[in-house]
């Protein structure tokens, strides 16, 4: 099968999106001649023209609110935040009207708004620029969160999302939009809530979400050298989530280590180690793990950067403790 | 010191830079803020200054390469004498390995492992730690996991730990059974109508302990032939089965006593743990029982 990158299949998906469906179209950013600065809107312009391809100002609250409002009358727009640490920006027109529109008006409005953007540190973006905010999304009911892995996931799931007739949220690590994968030429589609198991294993249950998938996948190579046998599971969307993917997997290998690249107080990795740990526990032979970005502001400082995010070698030396017994059991 | 001159990231996307043009030569002198080199992206074409004085030495990249981001492309040094001797402007090599290129990809460096902490020895309140599923295989299995722990076994313990503790073999269990004259018994139950006879046999066992060990007995648990107990939680169950035609109850595991009784006898059934209970010490204290219903006076002196 051919190769693309991220970058490409985010560029394949708008275009078969908005060629099938009119009602379809993009708005945000430096989205328009230029193609937004990452390039996965490239040619778009050129194909639908201005009026399916909006240039904004730098003024995310406003054309967050024209979308949620062209969402509600019919329209299915696209709208690009450049960087995921603007959602700050937009909290209102996402979680107070996007999210509860539908709810609010007794099922008689539909807000099918796709908010497309990014997470992720190491790029070397500073604090403002390099945060992994989607389980502030995730906490609010209404709203779908997608985070893809692979370009595979990317385009599949964008296409998804572009059809739900509800509010999502997508984010990509953008440190993986050069990273290439395997991808049909034929149209497909990737369902939310079902979560893909990237690796079976025997001893240990990864959950990873996002870029911590690879980290995750690496981590599972270190171990298997060390003879422990980890399963990696993917959830792909968290909101909805997989539960049941992932509690097959923990009842099979006993014990689990969930790693997410938002900060670990209240994040992601909390909300799914304690779905294990109330709805597998008498199948837990360990306490259940996790593993998010360190609670401090992500650090301009490239050594420091890396210190704050999950690797590999972290991920592989909690997995075998936590097979092992190696842990701190509070007595 | 000698300055790096790379090949910058000047948009986000960017992976290489094409050189159109070098705006100094080798061994030229240069001053902060003279351009040094013009870049195309695929955004503009733009000119790069230096951002040290010295001389341009070490230029590595031709005109027309397009250059990975992040690569050393040329250095500039304080000296003319220090400009390689060999740099000619037709020496260009092909790229060299990027070096401290501002952008790194994943994975990211190494963080620290995780400290690993080491078992600790039994907690000292006589709770066993043990995994959820260690707990609940245990349980299904009937093993009992206290013997693990009495073998020293370092908690807390996990499913692995089974084997450990089927590797102990069956506990040596052992039974004591006294018949006495119950007729002594049988007027004082008479008298205490009303009163649960297992009460009066938990507070028997215990006087019995007490004048043999000179210790305090242990806590008791009451259970009556009909399956009603208090669920005291005691460390002796005492297994009440007077006026019924029952005679005994061994258990498979515990401190277990048993009382049936019939027209004239009393029968006591004690089953125990061997390691848990010295034989001695367990016939000592049945004679003393049993001595106690025959002559319910004893319990008083």
């Amino acid at each position: 099968m051919r190769e693309i990158t991220l970058r490409e299949a985010i560029n394949e998906a708008m275009f078969e999106e908005m060629r099938r469906d009119p009602t379809v179209f993009l708005m945000g950013e430096d989205v328009a001649e230029a193609g937004h600065p990452f390039k996965f809107f490239a040619g778009l312009l050129d194909e639908f023209g201005k009026t399916r391809v909006i240039n904004t100002p730098i003024a995310e609250p406003g054309y967050m609110g024209i979308a949620v409002g062209a969402a509600m009358t019919g329209m299915r727009p696209v709208v690009d935040l450049m960087f995921g640490d603007f959602l700050f920006l937009v909290m209102d027109q996402l979680c107070n009207q996007a999210a509860k529109t539908h709810y609010m008006s007794g099922g008689k409005l539909k807000v099918p708004l796709v908010v497309h953007t990014n997470l992720g540190a190491t790029r070397r973006s500073a604090a403002q620029h390099s945060q992994s905010l989607h389980a502030l999304i995730a906490h609010i009911p209404g709203i779908k969160v997608a985070l893809p892995f692979s370009a595979y996931e990317a385009k599949g799931l964008l296409k998804t999302a572009i059809r739900d007739d509800n509010p999502v949220v997508i984010l990509h690590d953008k440190m993986m939009y050069n990273e290439k994968a395997p991808v049909p030429e034929a149209e497909y589609l990737i369902p939310f809530g079902q979560a893909n198991v990237v690796r079976q294993g025997r001893d240990i249950t990864l959950v990873g979400t996002s870029s911590m998938v690879g980290v995750c996948k690496a981590a599972a190579d270190l171990l298997a050298a060390d003879g422990i046998s980890a399963e990696v599971i993917d959830p792909r969307t968290i909101v909805p989530l997989d539960e049941e993917t992932i509690l097959a997997s923990v009842r099979k290998t006993s014990r689990a280590l969930v790693v997410d690249e938002g900060h670990q107080n209240y994040g992601v990795t909390a909300e799914i180690a304690a779905r294990i740990a109330e709805k597998a526990f008498y199948h837990l032979d360990a306490p259940v793990g996790r593993m998010g970005a360190m609670d401090v502001p992500v650090p301009f400082s490239p050594v420091l950067e890396d210190l704050t995010v999950p690797t590999p070698q972290a991920v592989a030396a909690k997995a075998a403790a936590l097979v092992r017994g190696e842990v701190d059991y509070g007595a | 010191m000698a300055h790096d001159v790379i090949m910058p990231a000047l948009g986000m996307a960017q992976d290489t830079g094409l050189l159109v043009a070098w705006r100094k030569a080798a061994g030229d002198k240069v001053a902060v803020g003279e351009a040094l080199f013009e870049v195309e992206t695929d955004k503009a074409t733009m000119e790069v200054e230096a951002t040290a004085a010295g001389y341009l030495s070490a230029v590595s990249a031709g005109e027309g390469q397009d250059v990975p981001v992040g690569q050393v492309i040329a250095r500039i040094v304080a000296s003319e004498a220090e400009v390689d001797a060999t740099q000619q402007k037709a020496s260009v090599a092909p790229a060299p390995a990027p070096v401290a290129a501002p952008q790194p990809e994943k994975p990211k460096a190494v963080a620290a492992p995780s400290p690993v902490v080491a078992p600790k020895a039994p907690v000292s309140d006589g709770r066993i730690l043990a995994s959820p599923k260690a707990r609940r295989l245990a349980a299904e299995q009937r093993l009992d996991l206290t013997r693990l722990a009495k073998a020293g076994h370092p908690q807390p313990f996990h499913v692995a730990d089974l084997e450990r503790l089927r590797g102990l073999g069956t506990s040596g269990r052992s039974v004591l059974s006294a018949r006495v004259d119950g007729s002594a018994l049988q007027a004082l139950l008479k008298k205490a109508s009303g009163t649960d006879s297992a009460r009066i046999f938990a507070a028997f066992a215990k006087g019995a302990w007490r004048q043999v060990t000179g210790q305090e007995g242990p806590s008791v648990t009451l259970l009556h032939a009909d399956g009603t107990s208090d669920d005291a939680g005691g460390a002796l169950l005492l297994v009440d089965l007077t006026g019924t035609r029952l005679t005994s109850y061994a258990a498979a595991e515990g401190l277990v006593l048993a009382v049936a009784n019939d027209a004239t006898a009393v029968t006591l059934t004690l089953t125990f743990d061997d390691e848990a209970l010295p034989f001695a010490s367990a016939a000592a204290w049945i004679n003393e029982l049993a001595a106690r219903i025959e002559d319910p006076i004893r319990q008083l002196l």
